[in-house]
Parts: structure tokens; sequence; C-alpha cells
């Protein structure tokens, strides 16, 4: 194509001086507008309503069925009057029995374990969509060769870099509102349509969703961190994704052998949460999960806490290198 | 503020090569100041390390006074054009100059005005993926003047552009500086610069060769002209020829172009392989030879 053809005289004159209106540079804007100006936002978009509707169908089915379990039970309750008196259970065990079955047909409790599954639908995928998010802000500048007016307009490189992370952290919770409105919508609409009421108030229905948004949050500034640490858009993208698939059967490899070999405390298994894949499934589980035999659960904070380290150190190495790179 | 660079015994070491060896000179507002050297004589390096974005080993470059690193709002002072394809292939053109708009906190209405300044305005709305090399320049040149500034700084703004462009980019360089504002621009096209340039920085292996203006440059060379020969012997003038230092340049059938030695001395050869002569002219010496001889023996690779 000749640039001749299709383009108007130009006037050689340049605008006046003292023009320009001034403003404050709005360097959030400008990352925002990066993303929303190619298709990243909406493929990104696409992904997590794609893996949140799949998951959904799923969790959805799997609390349906688990209700018309315990509907199924409740309608057969264990009756000790109707047994031969040699058959009937101890007084103490009919006790247990009982309670048993209470815990099992506790359909309020069933229906709150399974709001929390389904309102945080998508979370496997859409937690590593954003990690290669957050590599794509910065990678795509070296990738792109942006990165010389980005730092030609900025110089102080260091705004550049906070402003990528304030921007990826609310492209996360953008992307994390999106999969939770779908989640919460048709998860309500299926608990209402098959007339069960679900615990609003409870915490343990919302503590996971808004865990899932702190997950979503924290793996945006992990993948800006190492976007800024490899800036090789490939190996950033490959690193933080595998960080974040493999965690966990890796980790219980690498404490297995730590623990046969090196510490034979069972306590060390807990301390397998240092793993950010691990950190990220105790922060966002309903229960506190358990490694290893014996062991107390993980609190969720702690994984919580585990990530934002991972998050800072990230970002901090990641800024000390880019305002010492030479950008050519 | 005037648009007055200086930059001072500027060093920049890597690993294996001295890029940029102790490199001092200052660019004067109102003039368009050509900045040459050949390959890999550390032109790109010193450019961006007066814009910031590769770090000195040692020495400063200010515009203005100020580092331009301190500058408070860079976009008002400096516009540069480093390379022609700084934009992301998926971004239109107009959204490229938004984002830039954002960052130095400019209205958006500034990137339609620079489209239109650089009369880009009808490819505005495509993805710069579609564009061609001048309009990648053009697209160069409009975020550059985004903050309507005092100086610009280009790196081999002519590359890849067809004749049209190049008049185009002369024509509107020459009209920033007769504002009385500063244009650096490095270049290896010697014709350009010197219908583009007033003021030449020469430098080779990272060292500053001769500084002043074109045609000082050109007279300090002491040196005769190009000698324009047209004969239907060409092939034996050349071989006779050999035996004196010169450039020689085949513009034509039955016309050579000598360099570095004056027209008796052509005669004289001309006599020796018994070449019959039917034009004999010394032209005046130009940029390019005052370049080749400069930079002579200056290696391009290091």
């Amino acid at each position: 194509m000749s640039s001749s053809a299709t383009l108007a005289p130009a006037p050689v004159e340049p605008a006046a001086p003292g023009s320009v209106p001034q403003r404050r540079p709005r360097l959030v804007r400008a990352e925002l507008r990066k993303i929303f100006t190619t298709s990243t936002w909406w493929l990104t978009g696409m992904f997590i309503l794609i893996s949140t509707g799949l998951t959904l169908l799923g969790n959805i089915l799997s609390a349906n069925q688990s209700l018309r379990a315990a509907e199924q039970m409740r309608a057969n309750p264990p009756d000790f009057a109707n047994l031969p008196p040699g058959q009937r259970p101890s007084a103490s065990d009919q006790q247990a029995i009982l309670e048993d079955f209470a815990r099992r047909t506790d359909i309020p409790t069933i229906v709150a374990e399974h709001a929390a599954n389904v309102f945080t639908s998508g979370q496997f995928l859409g937690l590593m969509l954003i990690v290669i998010l957050g590599v794509l802000v910065v990678t795509n500048e070296f990738t792109h060769q942006t990165a010389t007016p980005t730092f030609l307009a900025t110089p102080r490189r260091t705004q550049v870099i906070v402003a990528k992370l304030i921007a990826a952290m609310v492209l996360a919770a953008l992307y994390w509102l999106l999969s939770t409105v779908v989640s919460v919508g048709f998860g309500v609409l299926n608990f209402s349509l098959a007339g069960y009421e679900i615990p609003f108030g409870s915490m343990q229905v919302w503590r996971p969703v808004a865990m899932n948004l702190l997950a979503y949050v924290i793996w945006a500034v992990l993948g800006v961190g190492f976007g800024v640490l490899l800036r090789n858009q490939l190996g950033a993208t490959i690193t933080a994704a595998g960080l974040y698939l493999i965690g966990l059967p890796s980790a219980l490899i690498v404490f297995g052998l730590i623990h046969a070999y090196l510490i034979q405390n069972d306590a060390v298994w807990n301390f397998i949460v240092a793993v950010p894949g691990v950190a990220s499934m105790v922060m966002v589980a309903v229960e506190p999960p358990t490694f290893g035999p014996d062991q107390t659960g993980v609190p969720w904070w702690v994984g919580a806490l585990v990530l934002i380290a991972y998050g800072v150190v990230a970002g901090v190495i990641g800024t000390l290198i880019t305002r010492r790179r030479d950008i050519s | 503020m005037d648009g007055q660079l200086v930059v001072s015994n500027l060093t920049k070491v890597y690993p294996k090569v001295r890029a940029v060896d102790d490199l001092s000179f200052t660019v004067e507002p109102g003039r368009v100041t050509g900045f040459l050297g050949p390959n890999g004589s550390g032109k790109t390096t010193t450019l961006r390390m007066m814009l910031n974005l590769v770090t000195p080993t040692a020495g400063t470059a200010t515009i203005g006074g100020v580092r331009y690193a301190d500058l408070p709002r860079p976009l008002d002072v400096v516009g540069a054009v480093l390379e022609a394809s700084s934009a992301h292939k998926g971004r239109t053109g107009r959204n490229h100059l938004r984002v830039l708009c954002a960052a130095g906190g400019y209205p958006d209405r500034r990137a339609d005005e620079v489209l239109d300044l650089v009369g880009l305005s009808p490819a505005g709305g495509r993805k710069f993926r579609g564009y061609s090399l001048g309009m990648r320049q053009r697209l160069g040149i409009a975020a550059a003047m985004i903050g309507d500034p005092k100086v610009l700084i280009l790196d081999e703004p002519a590359n890849g552009l067809d004749p049209e462009g190049i008049k185009w980019m002369r024509e509107f360089l020459r009209a920033f500086a007769s504002q009385g504002r500063t244009v650096f621009v490095s270049s290896h096209l010697l014709g350009e610069m010197q219908q583009l340039a007033d003021d030449v920085i020469i430098i080779a292996e990272g060292r500053m060769v001769a500084q002043g203006s074109v045609a000082d440059i050109i007279a300090s060379i002491a040196e005769p002209g190009p000698v324009r020969v047209r004969t239907p012997h060409v092939d034996q003038l050349a071989v006779e020829l050999r035996n004196y230092a010169v450039t020689l340049d085949y513009p034509g059938e039955n016309q050579l172009v000598v360099r570095g030695v004056d027209a008796a001395t052509v005669g004289r050869a001309a006599l020796a392989a018994k070449a019959e002569l039917h034009e004999l002219t010394t032209e005046a010496p130009d940029l390019e030879q005052a370049f080749l001889k400069l930079t002579r023996d200056k290696a391009a690779i290091r």
C-alpha cells in the first residue's frame, strides 16, 4: 500500500506554540486504555465467560444432585421402633445415628456449601487468565516496542509500573465481577426455581466470593511482577501459568521428600502453603484444607499473606530492574 | 526554557564495546542539525541516552539545561521519533495517540489534531498492522507533536520513505526549525542531509569527528570536488586510475565520477590510458565526499 495514494496533502505548518491545554497525566487511565484498545480485553472476557459457564453448569448439576439425595434420605428417617428388639442399636448409638442423619439432611447447610461453590464458578481457569493478563500488561510494551513512547511520556519509570499494577488490579476486579454476576445470577435462579432459600446472611456464602476477588487481584499483581522480571512474553507467560497450574502436585512431591529425608516432623507439611498455587488454593477454600497426617487446617489468611508477599516481592524486584534497564 | 541541547562527555560502555566515547556537542534552536556517522557509530545510543532511555556510563545530556528525566512534562519540551514501529499492531493509529494523550496529560482531541497535522486523519481509524512504512513514520511524528514541543529528536526518519515522503519530512522539519525550535536528526542519507541540515555533527566509533555548518565542514576538507568524465573508454581509464587513491562511480554509459584527485590528474591518467575525453569537469565538493574523507579508516562494525 502506498502512503501517498491514501493520504490527504499534509499541512507543513506545526501548530502554534502554547496551544496545548495542560492536564495532569493519567497513567492508570493510559494503561487501561492500552488494554481496551486491543482485542485483549474481549478475548479475556470471552475465555472467562466460557470457563465460568462450563464450571457453573457442572457445579449447579452437582448441587442439585446433592440436594436431591438429601431430600430422598430425609423422606426415609431412621425408624428404630420398627426394628426387632434384638437388632436395635444401643441408646448412645441411636443418638449418633440420628445426629448423622440430621447433619446429612440439613438442607440449609447443604445449600450454603454448594452456593459458595456455585458463586465462585470458573475460578480455576479464571485466575490463570488473570495472571496471563498481568504478564501481557508489561510484556506487550517490549513485544510491540511501545516501551519507548511509554517511557518518553513518563521518564519516571516507577510511576509506570505502579500504574500498570493498579490497572491490572482494576481489570482483575472487573473480570471477577463479570464471572461473579453470571455465577450468582444463574446460581440464585437455579436454587430459587428448585424452591431453596439461599442463606444470604451467611459468611459461609460470601467469604469465598470475597476471597475470589482477592485471588483475582493478587494473581494480577503476580502477573505484572513476572512480566517485569522476565520481559520475554512467552517465557513470562509460561512461567506464571506453570507456577499456578503445577503448584500443588509438584509441591506435594517436594514436601514429601523433605518430610521423608530432611525434617521428619509432620508440621513441615503446613509450610506447603509457601508455594503460590497452594497458597491461592488455601485462600479460596471453603474449609481450611489440611496437608499431611493429623494436621490442623491452614487458615485462609495465611494463604492470602503468602500470595501478597509474592506479589510485593515480584513487583519491587521488577520495578528496580525496570528503573535500571536500557530501553533499546 | 530554550531548546538548546547540550551533551557533555557522554560515554556508554557495553561489556565488549565503547559505543559512545566522551562525546560533547551542542545543538542550537532555530536550526536543523544533522547527526551523521557510519552504521554502528553510536548515533542511536547517543540519542537514547539524551532521552533517558539508556543510562550513560558517564557524562550528561541536557535539554534547555534540564536532564530529560527531570523534565516535569517531557512531551511539552521534546518530541522524539526513534523507531518506525513503536505501536501495538492491533491498535488503531488514533487510539495509539490517545493512549499517549492520557499518559502525558493532554485532552483526547489532541490525537485528532496531530493526526491532521501529519495528514494521517483518513487512516486514524485503521489498525497499525495495515500501515505502510511512510504512514508509520508519520504516526511517529504525530506522537512527537502531541505536546507541541520545542525540540524534535529523530533517528533515521527518512528510512524507508518514498521520495514524496522524504520531501514532506524535509518541509515539515524546516518549517519546525524556522519557528525557532530545535531539530536534531540522525541519518546516513548524506544527500538528503545536505539539503535539510544547517549544521552537522559527524561521529565515528563513538567519538566526535567534526562539527559545524554544512558549508564549513565541506570547505574544511580542502579537497577538490568530484571530477565528472565523459569518455567512450571508461574501462581503460578506470584501470589507469587504480594507480591513484580514488573512488569511482559509474552514473551512466560512457560516464565516470572520480573522487580523490583533481581534474589535471584525471586528464594525465586519460592521456596515459589513451582514453578519448569528451568532458572533464570539476564539481563542487559535497557532504558525502567530506563525510567519506572524515570517516575513512573507521570501522563500520565493531
